[in-house]
């Protein structure tokens, strides 16, 4: 088995998976390390619900092309292999969007104009490639998870940062994507309008990838 | 005679390489399809109920009747009114759309946003369910107002916000003089 990317070191399935898990969510962090989906990132981090409504679709639509593109894997030939993962992503995504107004059409209408940019999200095309059309179908729908989980992790993160210092409210439209009562939490009046700007979230990224930087380097201390 | 052979070779690779991308987008096609399919029914209707949620918001449960660009409505027999759909590129950051009720004579029922992109937290106040900036509109008429933003009109501007306002007051204005 032939495990792109990964630990030389790691041997077993188990410890692979473990790897897979540690780079989706630290090590590689396709946010915070890998700096891909950047743009998505930026655009709907402004506030916790429409951060949550596009992870949990980048999640699913990756977790998805992941695994549908490592079924592929011995049939595609090297030079038609890029087109069809891009193709087979922008379909996932438009499964994705059509899903979202069936169920969440109120969700859809605020996020819906950012699900399309999953498709240009490069967590997506660099995972199917690096990863899934390498590795067998179960590997890769782990990876998929990670990878998504990782990139909401953050995006959650950024969410409650710049919601709360932007806006002065925690969880404000929620109700649109879990059909819940209105749970939001007011913290202040009015807020620092910087923050739900673009260069807002170009701040936050940074200090988050800083603040990762330095934990990471606390960690590897630690090991020594 | 080995040539037409590695001929023969050569092509099924190519027709073999265009294959089976096309087969597979085909695939994928089929399968977008039939979803569609199955959805577009409850969408259209997802559609539809948000729109009229917000139209009953605004001139109460009247009978509507599709116009060009709108809808007319009644109460009984007598015409009650018009919804006027109107957009403009002058937001700041480009299309609104709004919804704008007036009556016969020309009075506002009510302005709702159906579409907008401007800043959160600022310009998005237009939107009712972030403020009821937007409800300020109503009893006005165009020809019984001073439309502008204050202090040279009768509307109060979002603060910070000036030219999303400004836009949004111009595009009600547009839909009363139709």
């Amino acid at each position: 088995m032939s495990l792109n990317e990964s630990n030389p070191g790691a041997t077993g399935s188990k410890s692979i998976s473990l790897t897979i898990a540690a780079d989706g969510l630290w090590h590689k962090n396709p946010a915070l390390v890998q700096m891909l989906g950047l743009c998505p990132l930026l655009a709907v981090s402004n506030t916790v619900a429409t951060s949550l409504g596009l992870g949990l679709t980048t999640l699913l639509v990756l977790t998805l092309s992941n695994g549908f593109i490592s079924l592929l894997r011995g049939v595609l030939d090297d030079e038609t292999r890029l087109p069809v993962q891009i193709m087979v992503i922008a379909s996932f995504v438009t499964l994705a969007d059509l899903l979202l107004q069936y169920w969440f059409f109120e969700l859809h209408a605020r996020i819906g104009l950012f699900v399309a940019l999953i498709v240009t999200n490069c967590t997506l095309l660099g995972r199917a490639e690096a990863f899934a059309s390498r590795n067998p179908v179960l590997l890769a729908v782990w990876d998929g998870i990670m990878m998504g989980t990782g990139f909401l992790m953050v995006l959650l993160l950024m969410g409650v940062i710049r919601e709360a210092l932007g806006q002065g409210t925690l969880f404000a439209n929620m109700d649109a994507l879990t059909g819940l009562p209105d749970m939001t939490i007011h913290l202040a009046d009015s807020g620092f309008l910087l923050m739900l700007l673009p260069p807002g979230a170009f701040l936050t990224l940074g200090c988050l990838i800083a603040l990762k930087n330095v934990l990471s380097g606390c960690l590897r201390e630690e090991l020594r | 005679m080995a040539r037409p052979d590695m001929t023969n070779i050569e092509t099924k690779r190519i027709v073999l390489k265009i294959a089976k991308p096309t087969l597979l987008a085909l695939g994928l096609a089929l399968l977008l399809a039939l979803v569609h399919q199955q959805t577009s029914e409850v969408i259209a209707e997802n559609q539809q109920q948000y729109e009229q949620q917000m139209l009953r918001d605004m001139v109460g449960d009247v009978a509507l009747h599709e116009i060009e660009n709108g809808y007319e409505f009644r109460n009984g027999e007598v015409p009650g009114g018009y919804i006027r759909k109107v957009t403009t590129d002058a937001g700041y950051n480009g299309r609104i759309e709004l919804l704008v009720a007036h009556d016969m004579a020309g009075k506002v029922l009510g302005v709702r946003t159906t579409f907008h992109r401007e800043t959160p937290g600022l310009g998005d106040k237009i939107e009712l369910r972030v403020s009821d900036w937007i409800t300020q509109f109503e009893g006005h008429s165009a020809t019984g107002s001073q439309w502008a933003l204050s202090p040279r009109g009768d509307f109060d501007g979002i603060t910070g916000a000036t030219i999303t306002s400004q836009a949004t007051l111009d595009a009600v204005r547009e839909a009363l003089e139709r």
